[in-house]
């Protein structure tokens, strides 16, 4: 199921943006490349991005402007060197490597 | 476009922070008039919260949001300004230096330059409720950005909380996007001023403003000043908005979910806002979008030691400016959103206007247009289709004064 918005009524096509092939938490997913992960997920019906510190209970993209932080992940293959990013923000490329952030490494 | 690493620039003439429509027409016109100049934007795209816009005019043309933020973005590529997209600007000092760093990590670059615009626009003000850090719970402005320029719907289905002229505008681009919008209902209680009397009196102030988006709010209702409170105890459980359910004496009372958004429950209120008893049910729905209003963003202002000013005309604190966003500190400027919410077209002027002061300051060009870009600012205020606070160019004048007021006799 996507929830993409193939064609709009008013609004001009996007341009044509290639596919990008990316991992999210181990699963593999299709988005366009440049897209925010966040957006690419959310039109692949993930909504969980992460889970919070105490409590543990699910986030999603709430503000999807850079500014709430509940978005964050992790990108890259390797813990050690993952840089933590804002899901909305993120501009994904092939290949990309996405993890939840969980609990207290968020 | 930069798209990653940052590297030092050594001396340009204009930094501009953010790439919102008030910096990207600042941008421009500083680079046409001669100027070396640097546009940071934390984003992957410019265009701000202009390049999701969807509305339509009084005269029922459509804003596009995204052709206008594409049309600029060219215009201040053929000027030749430095375009550093992903890249975020935390620290501006006196003298003046940006620091900025890539969004997704990495070193730190320093800029030098001899002038500075903050142009960083506004933010959305939360609304906790009950259930609102579930995944499928967005602002109103995420919708926004989702659906006109990621083109991904927020949800199937969902409901939009809060009755403002953002809310009503993102409800229908929503609906235009293929959302099976179920209706727009108030916010809970616990938000000041959102019974059905009150919210009823600031649509018809800003119903003057916006005669043909509010005619669809029900037409006469609305636009006979002094209605608005008979209205009230006579208001229809929903009024169709392009085809949308308006239900102004329905709200929210929390957002329904174990790990995602599967419904809204809503009460029935009265005109003054009691609640009546035994009306809760829940809508089924898995997102749910929250308009709460907005605020400038003015942090960096604040970490230069600015003075801000609160004004209720404004609807804000913000750092006190000219009336063509001059500061206290020679060679810092503002413009757009940071200094007061107001619709992109305003921005805009406030841009050019920025930057034809600061062409002036450089001594480039003697501002000569100054008093009639002025006006014309006025007349874009007056006229905006999109006014969330009435009474915002009063505010504005009170402001410049208390600038003018300031430069003749500085605070100890
Ligand atoms: C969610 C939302 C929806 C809106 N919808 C409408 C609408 O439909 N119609 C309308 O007329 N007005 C709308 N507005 C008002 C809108 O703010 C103005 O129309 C206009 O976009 C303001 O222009 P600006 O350039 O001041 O700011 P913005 O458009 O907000 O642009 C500011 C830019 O600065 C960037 N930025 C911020 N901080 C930094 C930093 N430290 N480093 C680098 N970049 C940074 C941001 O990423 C952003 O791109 C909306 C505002 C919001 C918040
Ligand atoms: S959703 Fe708010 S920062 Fe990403």
């Amino acid at each position: 199921m996507t929830e993409r918005i193939e064609h709009h009524p008013v609004l001009p096509e996007p341009p044509a943006a290639d596919d990008a092939n990316f991992t999210f938490n181990g699963e593999s997913y299709v988005g366009r490349t440049g897209e925010p992960v966040a957006a690419a997920l959310l039109a692949a019906g993930v909504r969980e991005l992460r889970t919070s510190p105490v409590a543990g209970e699910p986030r999603g993209l709430y503000c999807g402007i850079g500014h709430c932080y509940e978005c964050r992940l992790w990108l890259g293959p390797d813990e050690e060197t993952a840089e933590r990013v804002r899901g909305c923000q993120a501009p994904i490329s092939d290949g990309d490597t996405y993890r939840s952030t969980r609990g207290c490494d968020s | 476009m930069n798209g990653g690493a940052v590297e030092s620039v050594h001396r340009v003439d204009l930094v501009v922070v953010g790439g919102g429509p008030a910096g990207l027409s600042a941008a421009a016109r500083a680079a046409e008039g001669g100027l070396t100049v640097v546009l940071i934007e934390e984003n992957h795209q410019t265009g701000g919260k202009l390049r999701g816009q969807l509305h339509q005019e009084n005269d029922g043309e459509w804003w596009i949001g995204w052709t206008l933020a594409n049309d600029l973005l060219a215009r201040v590529e053929r000027a030749g300004v430095r375009i550093l997209t992903d890249t975020v600007a935390w620290a501006i000092e006196p003298g003046w230096v940006v620091r900025a760093t890539s969004s997704r990590g990495g070193d730190a670059a320093e800029i030098h330059t001899r002038t500075v615009l903050i142009a960083t626009g506004a933010v959305e003000k939360p609304m906790p409720v009950e259930g609102w850090t579930l995944p499928g719970v967005f602002t109103i402005g995420g919708a926004q950005i989702l659906t006109n320029t990621h083109r991904v719907r927020p949800g199937a289905r969902s409901v939009v909380v809060g009755v403002d002229p953002l809310s009503l505008t993102i409800a229908r681009a929503m609906k235009l996007g293929g959302v099976d919008v179920d209706s727009i209902v108030l916010p809970p209680a616990q938000v000041p001023d959102s019974d059905p009397q009150a919210t009823l009196k600031r649509l018809g102030g800003l119903s003057k403003l916006a005669p043909y988006f509010y005619m669809r709010l029900g037409g006469a209702l609305m636009a006979v000043p002094g209605l608005a409170a008979i209205a009230a105890r006579v208001l229809p459980r929903s009024l169709p908005l392009w085809g949308i359910p308006l239900r102004l004496t329905t709200r929210l009372v929390r957002v329904v979910g174990d790990d995602r958004v599967t419904g809204a429950e809503v009460e029935t209120v009265r005109a003054n806002g009691a609640a009546v008893p035994g009306s809760r049910r829940v809508i089924r729905t898995d997102s749910v979008c929250l308009s709460n209003g907005l605020v400038p963003l003015s942090d960096l202002s604040a970490s230069l030691g600015l003075e801000f000013v609160t004004s209720d005309s404004v609807g804000a604190k913000v750092p006190v400016h000219s009336a063509t966003g001059a500061t206290a500190l020679p060679g810092l400027f503002l413009a757009g959103n940071t200094v007061g919410v107001e619709s992109a077209k305003v921005s805009l002027k406030q841009g050019e206007i920025v930057a034809g002061e600061i062409l002036a300051t450089l001594g480039n060009h003697p501002f000569k247009t100054r008093e009639t870009e002025l006006g014309e600012l006025r007349q874009l205020r007056a006229d905006s289709e999109f006014t969330f606070e009435p009474a915002i160019q009063q505010g504005h004048d009170e402001i410049a004064a208390l600038f003018t007021q300031r430069q003749e006799a500085p605070l100890p």
